[in-house]
């Protein structure tokens, strides 16, 4: 199975979604923003990455994690994986997540900071805090995942 | 006894994939005149009929819609992209690599550029004249 976790940008929320998926960060206990801020693909992508499906790794069940960034087309580009997927009878060996309902507003101006203004520097530090107090919820998203996963 | 042999015919699997923005039925009516459902003789309240003409809705953006086969085998799609299509094409390759098909055998065609300010007939024309050129092209890579 393909699981993919796409947000925007494909350069927070599902950097982290995926760390936490492959257990690059703990699913337990506290994680500070240092950590976060320290994950290799974290603020990185840029607008010439969206719609590429990045490899992150494969799980302990074999599942090979992906994360992508949709922009502002999610709808339709979900649509166009899904039929896809459909018209090549491997609509079973896809699974995508928006772990975008999972962040708040703090890691949303970050983003908006580092990527959308280019203020690196500034908003890097903004969406690693965002992402820590979002930590719970991407946790459940990728708990959910995982128990999905396991009844397929 | 002498081993019978066999000729196998290799199938044309290309996937010509015909988008526009999803307005008007440049697409749809260049993949009908590709599969051969209608000519440039065929009467205008027929084109009404082909499936799509009228444009899709936003909500159909981005699904792949499988038309039918043409003559050499090749598959015959439509993709409305709404307004910006070119994360959609991305997307699209992408997924065609990631579950395993070459990216290479799926051919885009826009058809957008014959959409506006043109006669029907002019309109008509034009489009075939593409579809005849997509034609030879596809059948030279193979």
């Amino acid at each position: 199975m393909k699981v993919i976790y796409h947000c925007y940008g494909r350069a927070h929320s599902s950097v982290v979604a995926a760390h936490l998926h492959l257990g690059n960060l703990p699913m337990e206990g506290p994680v500070n923003k240092r950590q976060v801020a320290g994950l290799p693909e974290f603020d990185r992508a840029d607008a010439s990455q969206w719609g590429i499906p990045h490899f992150m790794g494969a799980d302990e069940r074999g599942n090979e994690v992906y994360i992508l960034g949709l922009a502002n087309q999610t709808p339709a580009a979900l649509r166009a994986i899904t039929t896809m997927a459909w018209h090549l009878g491997k609509a079973d060996g896809i699974f995508l997540r928006n772990t975008l309902p999972a962040v708040g507003l703090l890691t949303k101006t970050g983003g908006f900071i580092s990527k959308g203004l280019g203020f690196t520097t500034l908003g890097r530090p903004v969406v690693a805090l965002g992402i820590v107090f979002s930590l719970e919820c991407l946790r459940k998203l990728v708990t959910g995942t995982k128990e999905y996963l396991q009844q397929k | 006894m002498k081993p019978v042999r066999t000729r196998i015919l290799r199938e044309m699997n290309k996937k010509i994939i015909y988008h526009w923005s999803g307005k008007g039925g440049a697409a749809p009516l260049a993949a009908a005149l590709h599969l051969g459902w209608i000519t440039l003789q065929t009467e205008r309240h027929c084109l009404k009929n082909i499936p799509f003409a009228g444009g899709v809705s936003p909500q159909e953006t981005g699904i792949l819609i499988f038309l039918g086969k043409g003559e050499k085998g090749e598959e015959v799609c439509l993709l409305a992209l709404g307004k910006k299509g070119e994360l959609l094409l991305t997307v699209v390759r992408e997924t065609a690599r990631l579950l395993g098909e070459d990216p290479k055998i799926y051919y885009f065609v826009d058809c957008e550029k014959y959409r506006q300010g043109r006669k029907k007939e002019a309109f008509l024309k034009n489009l075939n004249h593409m579809v005849i050129e997509v034609k030879k092209e596809t059948a030279q890579e193979l």
